[in-house]
């Protein structure tokens, strides 16, 4: 089977969920945002997603924040992406060094992803983001500078800052196990987010969430949805929804998706309805995680409370008017202070 | 039943040499039991007994056999427990015999235990049956056995029976050897009753149930009874033999092994070694030989889960109601809470309480680091005992610390000797002598602190010997020694549950051992945790667990909501099963770290 009859038939089983999930939805949806992640325009040519977002069509609000992920050396699909409707690029550049590039194993060079963002202005996209990894291997603080510097120049609407995050059973563990990859020391990796922070912020961007920085109205609306605990509807593989206080999520394997589409309809592999404890978890964790943090009336729980406490005497936590945040010292501890935080829930 | 025609004598053997299949064989030859009847180690009615292939508890079951000559005879087989721990027990029911198997492994030949085990039996009186077995494996070295008992025992080897008690060869020998060789039972049916109890059950629906052997007089249904060490009257509610059930008698003579229940509620009531005599009629002395029996290793047991803390007290109480010499009382630790410190007769009596917690209860618990009891000199001239580190007094108070010693004996082929001498050496043994029970065997006998050996000791003689050294002791006396309370601290506070009272001398290495250890299993926190180990305000080594500079995960879009959430649940579990020093989480596996430590 070619790539582009499977693309297709990908394509088809999608809008064949989407349909269905929309159908069994009380009230008709109306999305606000839509998001194309996981396949780039290489993998789901863009006229595929075109047929999608035609499929959807009468679903989408007006004024919808539509986004598809892309690579830089996908940039002669831009053009195409815009004409379709899409209205956000998030552009997987991962740093401005040829060197830390090929340490990350990516196949583009500075240029390229240089380029690459004139090709989007070019085609017309006025919101772009662009995703770093700081934390490369061999990678200085110095270094990281120069890439952030020269992400800053091109003056995208968005950046988002990830570390690098080593995950287990891929190529990347196993060397880091057998110690041939070195990663900066953690000393390192919290200059270089600190680093960050202190420059995106100089530069104009707002920290709104721990891994990302806006200008002014650029947040992604797609995101915030998931941080202020909105429902959503994800299709396709793996893909997963919030819907009535319930959490799903679909199959993993793309045969037994297709199959179970093509089949049944659906391809959810699981359902959790979240207990009020679990919800509140969650809303602690996305609340934490934004810089504006979380209303000060969850941390009065009687089981939250007093970790609460601990943690803002140990200048982990910040009280601002009626939320409270992680300081900068809690920002780089974030995962220890959320489990701290709910140990007794 | 006439006394000639009935023998009591028990099997005594070194673990593994085959004393339960050997009591099932004896079973099914004399048709006690039938084939159906028949599982394997019928005595050994615990699963753990049966696991472990040791024998826990005394047992005590009656064998009517009908011998070529066609006279019915009466065996009673007393089962003794198999471990040094147990080793009152084991003399107890001895004084029920007048005759022992002494059971050897063809293949493994004689161990520390048989020696010791026979040394029992001679103080005891009893005329002993020596008994090769295994002569079937490939690996029986019958002639080199033959030799170790004669030098053991005196005896030719025409005295010696040879059995496969699992292919049941020799079976019938060895029954008429116990006929002929082993004397009847001698006692006066008309003094007044002496009984000795060598061994107490609890029955929930009949409270104890104690196996005791008639010396004097004659123990009837219903008569008003008495015990010696309590002084408390009870009536013979039902008394009877032993077979794999009770059966209902009217009364045991003079000579006679069977079981007593006289509404006694309590195990601790009905002590092994006490003596039942008749209310009306009483014995003017009992049966020499009484002791309680006292714990002589003690630690702290505390539920993972506070919350377990109940459950907990009602399964040591649960357990102490068929186990007397279990002693159990509440203690709390800064570190671990709400707990029980408990005594135990050795190590493995310790093992098999915390197995029987753990399967029969369900309740996940820490056990600290065993230690034994302290006998405390203070400068004020008073005396106590210390059976935790913790509560060891401040040294300016103490005059001296008097440790257990005991009398050890290792029996070991020739070429370890020197391996083992070391060993000794470093756990501070008292060389005594050295004998050779055969040209390639030596006995060494050391005075060893009981302390030395509740850590691994007995792995190492072991690893060192190739598995050929065996290893048994007795508690001989207290003694003083130069031993300090060695503390440690987890930022500046006492980890109480890890206070051990160590030698002087190797203070040192333990408190670098100690730190290292628990290095590497305190999990990194948000701040600089520091671990020292201290004698008294004076710090001897120091370790530190580095603090997290960055731990935050990158992305939390869609599915990572329900990834982060489910880690964050899982990490709340792993959190309620830490113990908690200051503001620094301890996992329950440093609790257990010293248990594995190499010094």
């Amino acid at each position: 089977m070619g790539k582009n009859h499977l693309a297709k038939r990908y394509t088809d089983a999608v809008i064949v969920e989407m349909q269905n999930r929309m159908q069994s939805l009380e009230t008709p949806p109306m999305f606000n945002t839509l998001y194309f992640g996981g396949g780039t325009p290489s993998a789901i040519p863009p006229g595929q997603l075109n047929r999608i977002l035609t499929s959807a069509e009468n679903a989408i609000a007006p004024d919808a924040e539509i986004t598809a992920e892309a690579n830089p050396n996908d940039h002669r699909y831009f053009d195409k992406l815009y004409e379709h409707g899409i209205n956000r690029l998030s552009l997987g550049v991962q740093a401005f060094t040829d060197r830390a590039l090929k340490a990350l194993g990516r196949f583009h060079t500075v240029s390229d992803a240089t380029a690459a963002f004139h090709a989007a202005r070019n085609a017309g996209f006025k919101n772009i983001s662009i995703d770093l990894m700081y934390g490369a291997p061999g990678q200085t603080p110095g270094e990281w500078a120069r890439s952030l510097e020269r992400a800053i120049d091109l003056y995208p609407e968005h950046i988002s800052v990830y570390g690098l995050t080593i995950e287990p059973r891929t190529n990347f563990a196993r060397r880091f196990q057998k110690g041939r990859l070195k990663v900066p020391p953690e000393t390192d990796q919290a200059e270089m987010y600190m680093s960050a922070i202190d420059q995106l912020e100089a530069a104009g961007y707002a920290h709104y969430e721990i891994s990302n920085f806006a200008r002014p109205g650029f947040a992604s609306r797609h995101n915030l949805n998931y941080w202020h605990d909105r429902p959503y509807l994800g299709v396709g593989l793996s893909a997963h929804s919030y819907l009535d206080n319930r959490r799903s999520w679909n199959v993993r394997d793309l045969a037994t998706y297709m199959q179970r589409i093509e089949a049944t309809g659906f391809a959810v592999e699981r359902v959790e309805q979240l207990t009020p404890t679990q919800h509140l978890l969650e809303r602690i964790m996305l609340g934490l995680r934004q810089r504006r943090g979380l209303r000060v009336d969850f941390l009065s729980h009687p089981k939250i409370h007093k970790q609460y406490i601990a943690m803002a005497n140990q200048h982990l936590l910040e009280r601002t008017d009626n939320r409270v945040r992680l300081t900068r010292r809690g920002l780089l501890l974030a995962d220890l202070v959320c489990s701290e935080l709910v140990r007794e829930l | 039943m006439n006394l000639q025609n009935i023998r009591n004598f028990s099997i005594i053997a070194h673990i593994d040499h085959g004393k339960s299949t050997l009591a099932d064989r004896l079973l099914e030859q004399t048709q006690t039991l039938n084939k159906f009847q028949m599982q394997d180690q019928v005595l050994d009615s615990m699963d753990l007994e049966r696991e472990r292939g040791i024998t826990i508890k005394s047992h005590a079951i009656r064998m009517d056999y009908t011998a070529p000559d066609g006279q019915i005879y009466e065996l009673n087989l007393i089962d003794t427990p198999g471990h040094v721990d147990f080793s009152y027990e084991v003399s107890r029911s001895l004084t029920a015999c007048e005759g022992a198997l002494l059971l050897v492994d063809a293949a493994q030949g004689v161990e520390a235990q048989t020696v010791s085990n026979v040394l029992l039996a001679m103080e005891h009186d009893l005329f002993i049956i020596p008994v090769i077995n295994k002569i079937d494996l490939p690996g029986a070295e019958v002639d080199r056995v033959v030799m170790q008992l004669h030098d053991l025992l005196g005896v030719e080897e025409e005295e010696i029976v040879k059995i496969s008690a699992k292919e049941g060869i020799g079976i019938d020998t060895l029954l008429s050897a116990i006929i002929d060789e082993i004397p009847p039972p001698d006692g006066n049916p008309d003094a007044p009753l002496k009984a000795l109890i060598f061994d107490s059950v609890f029955d929930q629906y009949r409270g104890v149930v104690a196996y005791v052997r008639v010396f004097d007089g004659v123990l009837k249904k219903n008569m008003p009874i008495r015990l010696f060490s309590t002084r408390q009257n009870y009536d013979a509610e039902e008394i009877g033999t032993l077979k794999l059930k009770r059966i209902k008698q009217q009364s045991l003579s003079a000579g006679e092994v069977g079981y007593l229940i006289a509404g006694i509620k309590d195990l601790e009531d009905a002590r092994v070694g006490d003596t039942v005599t008749g209310s009306a009629n009483p014995a003017p002395h009992p049966l020499p030989g009484y002791q309680e029996v006292k714990p002589m290793v003690f630690a702290g047991l505390y539920p993972v889960l506070s919350d377990d803390f109940e459950n907990l007290r009602s399964a040591l109480e649960k357990l102490h109601l068929n186990d007397a010499s279990l002693s159990y009382e509440p203690e709390t630790s800064t570190a671990l809470g709400f707990g029980f410190r408990c005594g135990f007769l050795g190590l493995l009596h310790m093992e098999i309480v915390q197995e029987r917690l753990d399967r029969e209860f369900d309740i996940d618990i820490i056990t600290t680091v065993p230690n034994v009891e302290y006998s405390v000199r203070l400068t004020s001239g008073e005396q106590i005992n210390v059976q935790n580190p913790a509560g060891m007094p401040p040294a300016g108070n103490i005059e001296d610390i008097a440790e257990p010693i005991l009398d050890a004996q290792i029996l070991v082929p020739a070429e370890y000797v020197g391996s083992i001498m070391r060993i000794a050496q470093d756990r501070r043994g008292h060389y005594r002598t050295t004998e050779y029970i055969d040209p390639t065997r030596a006995l060494l006998r050391y005075d060893l602190p009981l302390s030395e050996i509740v850590l691994d000791f007995y792995d190492r003689l072991k690893s060192v010997s190739r598995g050929y050294a065996s290893f048994d002791y007795e508690y001989k006396k207290h003694q003083a020694a130069d031993l300090v309370k060695l503390d440690l601290l987890i930022n500046g506070e006492p980890l109480d549950a890890l206070s051990a009272i160590v030698h002087r001398d190797k203070a040192h290495e333990w408190g670098r051992a100690l730190c290292e250890k628990l290095k590497a299993l305190i999990p990194r926190q948000l701040f600089e945790v520091v671990i020292q180990a201290a004698i008294g305000a004076k710090v001897i080594s120091r370790e530190t667990v580095r603090p997290f500079r960055k731990n935050v995960t990158a992305k939390c879009y869609g599915g990572d909501i329900t990834r982060k959430r489910k880690l964050l649940e899982r990490q709340k579990e792993g959190k309620k099963r830490m113990k908690q020093v200051g503001a620094v989480e301890i996992p329950q596996e440093a609790f257990l770290a010293v248990l594995q430590m190499e010094v």
